[in-house]
């Protein structure tokens, strides 16, 4: 199998991966944003809430490389 | 690291008091303790010092600050600020106190009334302003008002959303006028409309009363406009607005004579009533009886023998320092004083984005020093991306003033060293222009070319065993920070967290033939071991931490990604440069792209290695909730 199926279904791992870190991000972003008016110290905190759903994303972008690579 | 730390008690006759606080002072090493918190009214009847003979000082701190930003700043040409400085560090606390009593009953009326007039001035502009805006845009319909005297004209301001309203307001004003109004309405801008009204001004209380009572907002011009033409009303409110902006001049004028008179003994003053106001919080701090006061804080170990010897250097005998023994409970309320060696100090200032570290767990600063550059530099692996952000972080750390800038240039430069060597391991100079101009080569270790555009793999799989150690550094110092407080349940939560990571990795091993298979069975027996002594070390949470424990070491693939995608953008820099028919356009077109990369190259490698160590690894053993380490001492100058 060599023909579109692979970019495509790349495509679907990381696209999915990323959509969904975004939308958890924006989330958590805006949330993170009200608590940080008032209490200015949950910076750090924020920031690790802020951060976690990223792994989504680099984890869709391994398996679409996988992908790429590893299916001939 | 966090330095060591004494806790020590100072007791001494009471009339030595003074001067033993003013050696302290200076000394700047103690923190200190609410002795009335640490010494229970049964084991000593303290009382809590006060400052005799000063007033209100809070009051006066207040006036001082009301009259001195009152008046704009003025170049000290003279150096009136030296010598205040002079004159006052030589006045004691009641002489300062009397010249601030004695500033305020010169100016405080003058600025008070100054400001005042003034604001009422700004008020008035505004209000004209408003004024001018709403009658310009009403100017058009003058002609269908009736000229009638005795009538007054309201104007309302109706957001256009709440146009419905108009109707209501009409027929309320026909009942009110027994329907001897005149009402129309238009757009003022996108937002609003302006009504007019106008009545007969003896149904003006009514109007108004009904006008305030339906929470419309109401323009409500200056009496003396009523019976004026909209063209009268603007020269009025052009008159008025010159005449307004003149006194503005004038008291600026005013104020500006009055601040190069006292603008720097005010600076000076307010700084010198606000130690004053400092040192009295603190003095409840400080425990007396009939003839001995009590003074009890921490002092870094490395700061005892200085402060010990000053005390007995000035009071010989007569001044008792001793360290005090400290319980477990006592360490949970330690300050936090980090004692780091150079170049270790740049990355504190990410442990300012967390609450510090108790005192008795381990410093993570040290361990971010060491590994934040690696992980940059993995990410980035770029000799020619390494030059330039080293020259850059150079020079901004050479000229920036702000602290903060200099500590995130110092992190750079130091990034900047792991980034060049990678850029070695990877061949990399801006993308593969080096191995283009034949300068670079990926190098080849453990049998593997490490060019990352074709060494995935073995790029992910490193990527995964540098986790997998930070992580297990984690779960080590976390295991240290439990042995510490002789937690048994954490330590064995630690060890069994590590012991299923390892259980996961042989099975995963022998399920992919790297390893043996008899080794599954050890991989099942260590798994069947650690995991209820997780859940008997941490409980469901223990669990919790496992399973994220074991996403956090894939969380590390994206040194692999990160990186990744920057080689593929500088390529691509590269491929313009001569794909675009025209030389000079792609060459423009490559080093506006390089840019961009670097750019990015310099923020999102940052964010990445500092998430890898505030999720990733912190999880693993930082609790925070310390108190950072203040010593009693004269607080930084301000610029």
């Amino acid at each position: 199998m060599a023909g579109w199926e692979i970019p495509i279904g790349a495509a679907i791992a990381f696209g999915l991966g990323a959509l969904g870190t975004g939308w958890a991000q924006s989330r958590i972003g805006a949330a993170g944003a009200g608590t940080l008016a008032e209490r200015p110290d949950a910076a750090g905190t924020i920031f690790i809430m802020e951060a976690i759903p990223e792994t989504l994303a680099i984890l869709g972008f391994v398996v679409a490389a996988m992908i790429i690579i590893m299916i001939k | 690291m966090l330095q060591k730390m004494r806790r020590i008690q100072v007791i001494g006759p009471k009339r030595s008091f003074h001067e033993v606080v003013d050696t302290l002072y200076r000394t700047g090493t103690v923190h200190l303790e609410d002795v009335s918190q640490c010494i229970s009214p049964e084991e000593i009847s303290l009382k809590k010092v006060e400052l005799e003979g000063l007033g209100d000082v809070p009051g006066i701190l207040v006036k001082i600050n009301g009259i001195f930003f009152t008046l704009p700043r003025t170049a000290d040409e003279q150096g009136l600020q030296a010598r205040f400085e002079q004159e006052l560090s030589a006045s004691p606390h009641t002489r300062v106190i009397e010249r601030a009593r004695q500033v305020i009953a010169d100016l405080e009326w003058t600025t008070k009334s100054l400001a005042l007039r003034k604001s009422d001035h700004e008020m008035a502009i505004t209000a004209l302003n408003r004024y001018e805006k709403v009658i310009r845009r009403i100017q058009h319909i003058e002609p269908e008002l009736p000229a009638l005297t005795g009538y007054e004209v309201n104007i309302l301001i109706i957001q256009k959303e709440f146009m419905d309203v108009l109707q209501f307001i009409q027929a309320e004003l026909a009942e009110i006028t027994g329907n001897r109004f005149e009402f129309m309405y238009t757009g003022v801008d996108e937002e609003s409309l302006a009504a007019i009204a106008v009545f007969n001004k003896r149904y003006s209380e009514q109007v108004h009363a009904f006008v305030f009572a339906t929470n419309v907002n109401e323009v409500r011009l200056p009496e003396d406009f009523y019976g004026h033409s909209f063209q009268e009303m603007l020269e009025m409110i052009e008159e008025r607005r010159t005449a307004a902006s003149k006194e503005i001049a004038e008291i600026n004028r005013e104020l500006e004579e009055l601040s190069h008179r006292w603008y720097w003994e005010l600076s000076v003053l307010r700084r010198y009533i606000e130690d004053i106001n400092e040192e009295m919080n603190t003095f409840g701090k400080f425990g007396e009886s009939k003839y001995a006061f009590v003074i009890q804080g921490w002092v870094p170990q490395k700061a005892f023998r200085e402060t010990a010897r000053t005390l007995k250097e000035t009071f010989g005998g007569r001044v008792a320092i001793e360290t005090l023994p400290v319980t477990p409970e006592d360490l949970a309320n330690a300050p936090t004083f980090y004692d780091n060696p150079r170049f270790v100090r740049p990355f504190e200032f990410f442990m300012k984005l967390m609450r510090p570290p108790r005192y008795f767990e381990v410093d993570p600063s040290p361990f971010m020093a060491l590994f934040f550059p690696i992980f940059f530099g993995v990410m980035v692996g770029d000799v020619g991306y390494g030059l330039i952000i080293m020259a850059i972080s150079a020079a901004v750390r050479a000229r920036a003033k702000a602290q903060w800038l200099r500590d995130l240039a110092s992190i750079l430069l130091l990034s900047s060293v792991p980034t060049i060597v990678f850029g070695f391991l990877f061949g990399e100079f801006f993308g593969d222009l080096g191995e283009h101009m034949h300068l670079f080569h990926p190098v080849t270790v453990f049998g593997v070319t490490w060019n990352r555009m074709e060494a995935v793999i073995p790029m992910l799989a490193l990527a995964l065993v540098i986790g997998l150690f930070h992580v297990f550094l984690g779960l080590g110092v976390g295991l240290y920070n439990a042995w510490t407080v002789r937690s048994k349940k954490h330590m064995i939560e630690k060890i069994a967290t590590a012991g299923v990571i390892v259980g996961l990795i042989v099975c995963l091993g022998c399920a992919a033939r790297f390893m043996p298979d008899y080794a599954m069975w050890a991989g099942i027996a260590l798994l069947l071991v650690s995991v209820p002594l997780v859940f008997y070390g941490g409980g469901v949470f223990g669990a919790i931490e496992l399973i994220s424990a074991v996403g956090n070491i894939m969380s590390y693939a994206r040194l692999m990604a990160i990186g990744m995608a920057s080689v593929v953008l500088a390529i691509v820099a590269n491929e313009f440069a001569g794909a675009l028919g025209i030389a000079a356009v792609g060459i423009v077109a490559a080093v506006l792209l390089h840019m961009m990369n670097l750019g990015m190259g310099m923020f999102s490698p940052s964010i990445h290695a500092l998430r890898l160590h505030m999720v990733e690894f912190f999880s693993k053993f930082y609790q925070g909730g310390g108190q950072l380490y203040r010593p009693f001492k004269k607080l930084e100058k301000e610029s």
